[in-house]
């Protein structure tokens, strides 16, 4: 007979519970948002992480309308990572500022995207027509999404749109439809080619 | 006779410590994997981030390793006195393993010193391959399992153990539920409610929060434990797209990737430089396979006695052997030789008790002879797998078979 089994048995259970509790509160407090709704023009990638920076945000979603972008992971950079044109998410990433991306792929280049050099699809992402989370070397939920498929979200969440993809309205426009709101929204001028 | 099993443990642990810690901080640069374990501990303790290592893992390596980094410093130590210190406690929990299945002392000190002297335990044991430390995570679990004797503090530690040895890798997770069953089946525990509850809070929720409260840091990125369960699962499928072509080509381990050969072909692969003089040094990787070949025999000799003595505890090393081993033989992704670690302490067990019971029959003479040839040949391979600058002849027969991977 195993002594005071029954105490055990709630102090197993209260163990569990704290556990679960405290880091739910630690992921919760350092996920910072911006005070007010800041949207903006940059023109240039990089400048946008001055924007986040600057707003002190940090553990967030990102929707990002754009083409893949840079995920060489710690390897790809001789030394510390520096933030540059090209590396302005991954940057984000390694910065702790980006906890979780979608990436928008358009509906009528879905296929063609699946198709592309570098993309590895992990596994479908439960209940969206269309997502797929990306295989990256960081681990972060990296999901490719086309806006017919992409789902309400209820935390705000970091935008990032590269006017060569779509204009900030018609974002602006699907994330409306959407129910999904941001703190900071941003659309680079002269990102590159998607 | 306690004094005599209290000589015995500390001989073994001895042997295993002196073989681990002799010129262990040869190479004096980071090797291998370490460079990348290394700076994923500092990463993981400052970031929460995994790179650049494996992100699918669970992160428990990283928080120990920082802690001995800490101790230590940054240096061969801090690198390697994890690894050395859990391996020579490997060597320990074997010999009680043996005990908890039947096995007489001089079994058990078979057993121990297997393990002791075995050259793909020793070599991992020198650097910071994770197999080492969660396989003693694992054992200790299953030696406070068989050891609980109706105590619920062994039985919680025995599952603490179990929730480290998970937040290391995820090799043990059939032998979890194995546990679970058997101390379920227990004294018939599964017919009473209240110790059923105990033992299956304890041996769910316990593992659960070692895990949950090893990514701890990892939460500190912001996420939930919602994210966690979807990260893990991500982690899962991507661990199944693993291919041998995925890979590094010039990764030592490619040559051989099926579980099936661990115990039934020689497989030797390493690094090594030829020196002058008709000389060279090694670090290689062997199954060591005119002992390990012995571990289906004695599995199936076990299995065989338990039916016939209709006795479970002679049927632990096999039962043990056969649920981590089944999942290593079911994946889909390349199986290397340094996963079949964990395996070792059951088949060295199995081994040790089956010698003994044929030595027992004919002779003590014979189990000293049986333990003297295999002391002897593991010692002989210990300078080619620990870099000490050997003769050539000696051992060119197992170097210049066509089959042994070595990159200068």
């Amino acid at each position: 007979m195993y002594a005071n089994r029954t105490a055990w048995t709630a102090a197993v259970l209260l163990l569990f519970i704290l556990t679960v509790a405290s880091v739910t509160v630690h992921g919760r407090n350092n996920r910072s948002f911006a005070p007010g709704r800041t949207t903006t023009t940059v023109d240039s990638p990089e400048k946008a992480y001055a924007v986040w920076q600057g707003q002190k945000v940090k553990g967030r979603i990102l929707l990002l309308f754009d083409a893949y972008p840079h995920a060489g992971g710690l390897v790809s950079y001789n030394g510390p990572p520096r933030l540059s044109p090209s590396n302005l998410v991954e940057f984000g990433v390694l910065k702790n500022v980006i906890r979780k991306i979608y990436l928008i792929v358009p509906d009528l280049q879905w296929d063609s995207f699946l198709n592309q050099k570098g993309i590895i699809p992990l596994r479908e992402v439960p209940g969206m027509g269309k997502g797929v989370y990306l295989y990256n070397l960081n681990g972060i939920p990296f999901m490719a999404v086309t806006p017919s498929s992409l789902p309400r979200l209820k935390e705000k969440v970091l935008v990032y749109v590269n006017n060569r993809l779509l204009t900030g309205e018609e974002a602006e426009q699907l994330l409306r439809g959407k129910g999904i709101t941001s703190d900071i929204f941003i659309t680079c001028q002269q990102g590159g080619h998607p | 006779m306690i004094r005599r099993e209290l000589l015995l443990w500390g001989i073994v642990f001895l042997v295993a410590l002196a073989l681990r810690f002799y010129n262990f901080s040869y190479p004096s640069f980071q090797w291998m994997d370490e460079a990348g374990h290394v700076a994923a501990a500092s990463n993981y303790w400052d970031n929460g981030q995994f790179e650049p290592d494996n992100w699918e893992h669970p992160p428990l390596r990283h928080i120990m390793l920082r802690g001995f980094l800490q101790l230590f410093g940054d240096n061969p130590a801090g690198w390697r006195m994890r690894n050395i210190l859990f391996g020579a406690f490997s060597a320990l929990l074997t010999y009680l393993l043996a005990r908890c299945c039947g096995g007489d002392r001089k079994a058990a000190s078979m057993a121990g010193l297997l393990l002791a002297t075995d050259p793909l335990h020793i070599v991992l044991s020198r650097f910071t391959f994770e197999e080492v430390y969660g396989g003693t995570f694992f054992l200790a679990a299953i030696i406070l399992h068989l050891k609980q004797n109706r105590r619920s503090s062994r039985l919680m530690l025995s599952a603490f153990f179990m929730g480290c040895a998970l937040a290391t890798k995820w090799y043990y997770l059939p032998c979890w539920g194995v546990i679970m069953l058997l101390a379920l089946r227990e004294d018939e525990n599964y017919r009473n409610p209240r110790s059923t509850l105990f033992i299956a809070t304890s041996y769910l929720l316990i593992p659960f929060s070692v895990y949950l409260a090893s990514y701890y840091l990892w939460f500190g990125r912001g996420y939930n434990p919602g994210e966690l369960f979807e990260f893990i699962l991500n982690g899962y499928h991507s661990l199944q797209e693993y291919r041998p072509q995925g890979y590094d080509p010039n990764l030592l381990f490619l040559s051989h990737t099926s579980a099936w050969e661990w115990f039934t072909t020689p497989i030797i692969v390493g690094q090594g430089t030829y020196l002058e003089g008709n000389r060279g040094e090694f670090i290689l990787y062997t199954n060591n396979l005119p002992v390990w070949i012995l571990t289906f025999p004695a599995m199936i000799t076990l299995g065989f006695l338990a039916v016939k003595e209709r006795s479970l505890t002679t049927a632990r090393p096999l039962l043990f052997f056969c649920a981590t081993y089944g999942l290593y033989l079911l994946v889909s992704r390349p199986a290397f030789l340094y996963s079949a670690t964990p395996l070792l302490p059951f088949a060295f067990t199995a081994i040790a008790i089956a010698l003994r019971r044929v030595t027992v029959r004919y002779g003590d003479r014979w189990y000293y002879v049986a333990l003297g040839v295999i002391l002897a040949w593991n010692g002989y391979l210990y300078p080619l797998v620990t870099a000490r600058k050997l003769p050539m002849a000696p051992y060119r027969y197992l170097l210049d078979t066509p089959d042994v991977k070595i990159h200068d």
